[in-house]
């Protein structure tokens, strides 16, 4: 579990740390959109150069985004297999039934499988230099015209931020009850599948309900600290803009044009 | 001149699809600037009571009233009154809100539509009055429970209440922590001129107060000062109650023939005295 670092913040210093999570998470989204105007050659070297100085632009070791990668790698080989064994067209290299690798497949299976590392790669420097809050804080804003279609916004927004609070917390829980039924014998690693998942009901059962009683607890709690869904709150964590969102943006918006001028039309 | 910040009198409260009622015509006062330890077995209605002063439950009928410094509480007037509570419940992981240190005590301040510029500044001198300071910016599941708890306290503080609640706020602490959390308390109190009711099982806490409410199956059964309580041994007995190990100490002492002045209540106090007890003879 420790291993898994998408979704982890790393605290550092690089110039992507002082962008807004606005700009970020805007950033991030066109990014894989745009990665798909990528369709030969030249447009999938710009990418990827765009993709790396992102990385650099973090300051973190390299290794942290292998790290990242690494739980992922085999989905990433397995798509671009079946890239490579299904699509047809070109010189034919090898066939054998449905199955054949050409020289399309092969160049296609490439580009899916850079495709599918970039898109990752800028998941992970958006969340290694982004704390969870600040996502939260930055999908809030993001999407206040939802506001007038009645969408509780900040409501949502809330109870987003709560939930990643309570995580750790529920995973001490979690490890607590492993605890308490570990000395009442219960083994998690005995037995076929059916058998462990059946050790993992009296976890379960009582993480429920121990869950039910936080956030009974949590409501009276908020609401003595004044809490009230339908009134205005001031913002302890305002965003600002600064002039790193203007090189992030317009580094985004370089990059679309390039794809756009070299890509095969 | 000493007014009574809060008066209560005559509540009666039955939760829903119950027949015995939490509270029945409890009536009392807290003095503005006292400390009123509420003590009595589980299940007597001390929680129900701190509810109820908040607003979090609302009485039976019209003839029970709660004034809180000189206004009774009503539905329409509930949000304004409660600005001037402040509760610390026992469990310190079910009231933290924020992600962060500072990310929860914004949490109150963010309620009240605080001014976004003023707020570091109000964070930073809560943070600081409760000698956290240098954890702004930590996780809840990094702090112990007494660390959360003083989070808890500076949340209040920086809304300056003038009615501090705890309900067993100290009960899911260890000794030290507890210790060092009721210490904070009566400091803030000082600093803030703070009215405090505390709910409590710690009979060496209940000893601090100014006055003790005893509440037993929803009704008052006892109030005065501590000592006038502690000294009456069936009743502590009677509530499940330890008395203060000080009290203990000199009630014992007074079995054997050895009578220590009444004025002696703190622990070292009752050293000195025995040390030069024994010295003098
Ligand atoms: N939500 C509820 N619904 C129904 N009955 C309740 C509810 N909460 C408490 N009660 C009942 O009301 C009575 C008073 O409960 P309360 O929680 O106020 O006691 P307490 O003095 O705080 O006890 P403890 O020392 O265990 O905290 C108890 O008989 C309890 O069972
Ligand atoms: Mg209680």
């Amino acid at each position: 579990m420790s291993k898994l670092i998408i979704g982890r913040y790393i605290p550092g210093d690089g110039p992507v740390y002082r962008m807004d999570p606005r700009g970020k998470l805007l950033a991030t989204f066109i990014f894989i959109a745009i990665v798909f105007l990528a369709n030969n050659w030249q447009t999938y070297a710009i990418a990827c150069g765009f993709c790396l100085l992102a990385v650099i632009a973090t300051k973190l070791p390299l290794k942290t985004f292998l790290q990242g990668i690494r739980p992922l790698v085999w989905l990433i080989l397995f798509t671009a297999l079946l890239q490579l064994v299904f699509t047809t067209g070109g010189h034919v290299y090898w066939h054998w039934g449905i199955f054949s690798i050409t020289s399309f497949g092969l160049v296609n299976s490439i580009f899916i499988f850079l495709r599918f590392l970039m898109v990752i790669l800028i998941s992970t420097v958006l969340t290694l230099t982004t704390m969870p809050l600040e996502i939260a804080a930055g999908m809030e804003s993001l999407l206040k015209p939802l506001k007038y279609l009645h969408v509780p916004v900040e409501q949502i927004a809330l109870v987003m931020a709560i939930a990643l609070r309570f995580v750790p917390t529920l995973m001490d829980q979690t490890v607590k009850i492993m605890n308490a039924q570990r000395t009442r014998g219960v083994d998690f690693n005995e037995g076929g599948l059916i058998q462990r998942a059946k050790a993992f009901v009296p976890i379960i059962v009582p993480l429920f309900i121990e869950s039910l009683n936080v956030a009974l607890d949590l409501s009276i709690a908020m609401e003595a600290r004044g809490y009230q869904d339908d009134k205005p709150r001031s913002r302890y964590r305002s965003l600002h803009w600064s002039h790193y969102d203007l090189y992030n943006l317009g580094f985004f918006v370089l990059l679309t044009v390039l794809l756009i001028i070299f890509r095969e039309h | 001149m000493s007014f009574n910040l809060v008066e209560v009198n005559n509540l009666t409260f039955t939760y829903r699809d119950e027949k015995q009622p939490a509270l029945e015509k409890v009536s009392f006062a807290l003095p503005a600037g006292s400390w009123t330890a509420v003590v009595g077995p589980n299940g007597s209605g001390k929680s129900t009571l701190t509810r109820l002063l908040d607003g979090l439950l609302w009485p039976d009928s019209k003839h029970s009233e709660i004034k809180i410094a000189g206004e009774r509480l009503t539905k329409q007037n509930v949000w304004s009154v409660r600005q001037q509570i402040g509760i610390v419940f026992q469990n310190p992981d079910n009231q933290f809100v924020g992600a962060t240190v500072a990310d929860d005590v914004a949490f109150g301040l963010e309620n009240q539509n605080f001014p976004p510029e003023k707020m570091q500044e109000r964070i930073e001198q809560a943070l600081a009055a409760v000698k956290m300071q240098d954890y702004a910016g930590t996780e809840p599941s990094r702090l112990s429970g007494g660390q959360k708890q003083r989070v808890a306290l500076a949340g209040i503080t920086a809304l300056r209440p003038k009615l501090l609640i705890l309900d067993e706020a100290t009960a899911m602490l260890d000794p030290q922590g507890r210790r060092d959390v009721i210490a904070l308390i009566q400091q803030l109190r000082q600093d803030y001129q703070l009215t405090v009711l505390s709910v409590t099982h710690d009979a060496d806490e209940a000893a601090l107060a100014d006055q003790v409410l005893v509440l037993s199956h929803g009704k008052v059964k006892a109030t005065g000062t501590p000592a006038d309580l502690f000294s009456q041994p069936d009743l502590i007995a009677s509530l499940g109650l330890k008395p203060p190990f000080v009290m203990d100490l000199k009630q014992r002492l007074a079995a054997k023939g050895i009578e220590v002045p009444a004025e002696i209540t703190e622990e070292q106090d009752l050293v000195n005295y025995l040390c030069q007890l024994s010295s003098t003879k």
